[in-house]
């Protein structure tokens, strides 16, 4: 599986386009802050220390829950933000996984390659490659807008940023990022990437040709934005029964869990609960894989979707 | 020891597809899995790599059960293919590490086999351009013919023990067909096991010594060439004379095959019938310039065999 991951991360840093996108964002990034000062901001001198103050502040998680439940303006606007985070992580890489196992199999690789390597391993290594792939844009583009806003905090006024985030509901203790949230984050980053990849990695493997690529990038796609959808609309309607079935319920729970343990709404009990059966899905879903992939994996025809995939796995015969 | 491949047996619902596969190389040496299109022969090699469950029977290499782990397997597939946009050098690379060779090996390996193959143009084109930074070609900017040489050199790279081969010289023009036959002997003389499928007889001809015949899944023949052969008897019979040699053909109760002027294919039951014939043509005055008797090809015999079963 190392192999596979090595490989496959290589190539997408070596990917053209992937270089361009990277670029693309990371120029935004780089240039959101100045160019928004200059429309949003009053254009003053900055105060010593000033641009850095709201997001180096720490805090702990206990101050949060201290503080309340938030209103709805703040609910909505944290789960929004965070269901966009995941979904865009998310639809992307289910595209590039699904590309992968398509190419492989359109260009009759497949057979050469399972010589030497088990189809769980080949299509997991492949997961794990564009999770830390999407993982390390991540930390450039949080890093590139961070030097962004210090940089240009040194010399004008940058605290506008605060005052929009204020408007949205967002207060400066919500923006703080200290150990436990970070672990919570990552964590249910990682299980939602993992779900949601495997659901678009058996969706590829029922594909042959690049045509039916769409077909099986939108299924993907259908599943990530349900979850997406569920999480925005219920997560502002609070409700201790809604709260523990979104909280509980697989892959809208990649959504919901964490904000509403950030909103304080749960505690370490529901999380770790909502954690335990993310993770038996996905590791039920790598023994499905390992089923379903054998049988698929050198098939040849029209494409089988994901309801037929997955009343396949029962059977378990390659 | 060496291979054994046991009752191999695989369906697809109630549809039979490898009914009961058994062979054996005690020894390195060429097999020819030979069949019709949809014989089996390229689930019997999935099975036998492990690619497809079987449903009974097993494969032992050494009498151990066959895994890449404990036989270093090298397969030329018959559906193959590279990344379309990946560099070449990447993609051997990634197949050798795949196949467990270190990178210094694997970097001396590709370089051998590039050099073997005529393949340095692809693989290193600053050795032979001018120009220093000479980009290196990918797959999908290489002939059929060039992309089958980077794929042979997968199936080799990793100096297997046991070499499967699907339909290895389709697609290729004499001057590669000849590259590629020069290296399957010399991995034959090299002592490796190789397993191969074709449709082109001649090659089978031309390298394996055992055969099994496959037919709408099922063994149709089997055993060593030159015993099947032999089994035949002479019955071709190559006749070229100066004149007309016809009336004494039919006199003799041979078949013609074929016929070309004064050059005739002909079919004889046996020696005896032969030679009556030869008798007749040098009494009869006719002048024969060629008379070669030999036995039916493996084309012959494969037509005769899956043909009989059809019937």
């Amino acid at each position: 599986m190392s192999k596979v991951f090595k490989f496959t991360l290589t190539q997408l840093f070596k990917n053209k386009s992937n270089r361009i996108v990277f670029g693309i964002l990371f120029a935004v990034l780089i240039l959101a802050v100045p160019v928004a000062s200059i429309f949003l901001g009053d254009g003053g001198a900055a105060d010593v220390g000033g641009p850095a103050e709201i997001y180096t502040y720490a805090d702990t998680l206990e101050s949060y829950l201290e503080n309340g439940p938030d209103d709805f303006d703040t609910r909505y606007a944290v789960q929004y933000g965070y269901s966009i985070l995941i979904m865009m992580i998310c639809v992307f890489s289910a595209t590039y996984i699904v590309r992968a196992i398509v190419e492989e199999k359109s260009s009759k690789l497949v057979e050469t390659l399972l010589v030497s390597i088990k189809s769980e391993a080949m299509i997991f290594g492949k997961l794990l490659a564009v999770m830390v792939f999407m993982l390390g844009m991540i930390i450039a583009a949080a890093a590139a807008f961070a030097l962004s806003y210090v940089v240009t905090g040194l010399f004008t006024d940058v605290s506008f940023i605060g005052d929009v985030l204020a408007g949205l509901g967002i207060s400066r203790g919500l923006l703080t990022i200290g150990p436990e949230l970070t672990l919570i984050i990552l964590v249910s980053m990682v299980l939602a990437f993992l779900l949601f990849s495997q659901i678009s990695a058996l969706s590829g493997a029922g594909c042959s040709t690049m045509e039916d690529l769409e077909s099986a990038n939108m299924t993907g796609t259908m599943v990530i934005l349900a979850g997406y959808l569920i999480s925005t609309i219920t997560m502002p309607i609070g409700g201790k029964a809604l709260t523990i079935a979104m909280t509980l319920c697989p892959f809208v729970s990649s959504f919901s869990a964490p904000v509403y343990f950030v909103m304080g709404d749960i505690g370490w009990g529901l999380m770790l609960g909502s954690w335990a059966i993310q993770l038996t899905l996905v590791v039920l879903l790598y023994k499905v894989s390992g089923k379903v992939y054998d049988r698929l994996i050198m098939y040849t025809g029209r494409r089988i979707k994901l309801r037929e995939i997955l009343a396949m796995a029962g059977k378990g015969e390659k | 020891m060496g291979l054994e491949v046991k009752n191999l047996y695989k369906k697809y619902g109630d549809k039979v597809v490898v009914d009961n596969l058994s062979f054996e190389m005690k020894g390195p040496g060429v097999y020819a899995l030979l069949g019709t299109n949809g014989a089996g022969k390229t689930t019997s090699i999935r099975m036998m790599l492990g690619m497809l469950a079987k449903d009974g029977g097993e494969v032992l290499w050494n009498g151990r059960p066959l895994t890449t782990e404990n036989c270093n397997v090298g397969y030329l597939a018959e559906e193959r293919g590279l990344y379309p946009k990946y560099s070449l050098m990447d993609q051997l690379m990634y197949f050798a590490q795949l196949r467990g060779v270190s990178k210094e090996e694997a970097k001396k390996r590709i370089k051998y086999w590039a050099e073997r193959l005529g393949a340095e143009e692809y693989l290193f084109p600053e050795k032979k351009s001018k120009k220093a930074k000479a980009k290196p070609k990918l797959a999908d900017q290489l002939s059929k013919g060039n992309q089958q040489k980077i794929q042979f050199m997968i199936a080799l790279i990793s100096d297997p023990e046991l070499l499967i081969l699907d339909e290895p010289l389709s697609g290729l023009d004499p001057v590669n067909t000849d590259l590629f036959k020069g290296i399957i002997r010399e991995e034959i003389a090299a002592g490796k096991y190789l397993i191969m499928s074709s449709h082109q007889m001649a090659t089978v001809e031309e390298f394996c010594t055992d055969i099994t015949i496959l037919d709408r899944s099922r063994t149709v023949l089997q055993g060593h060439l030159g015993e099947i052969k032999k089994s035949y008897g002479r019955v071709n019979l190559l006749l070229k004379t100066e004149q007309d040699s016809e009336p004494y053909i039919a006199q003799s109760g041979t078949r013609i095959v074929t016929r070309k002027e004064n050059e005739y294919q002909l079919k004889v039951e046996g020696e005896e019938q032969a030679n009556r014939l030869l008798a007749s043509l040098i009494g009869a005055g006719v002048q024969v310039v060629t008379f070669d008797l030999r036995e039916p090809s493996l084309h012959e015999i494969f037509v005769e065999k899956v043909g009989d079963y059809h019937e």
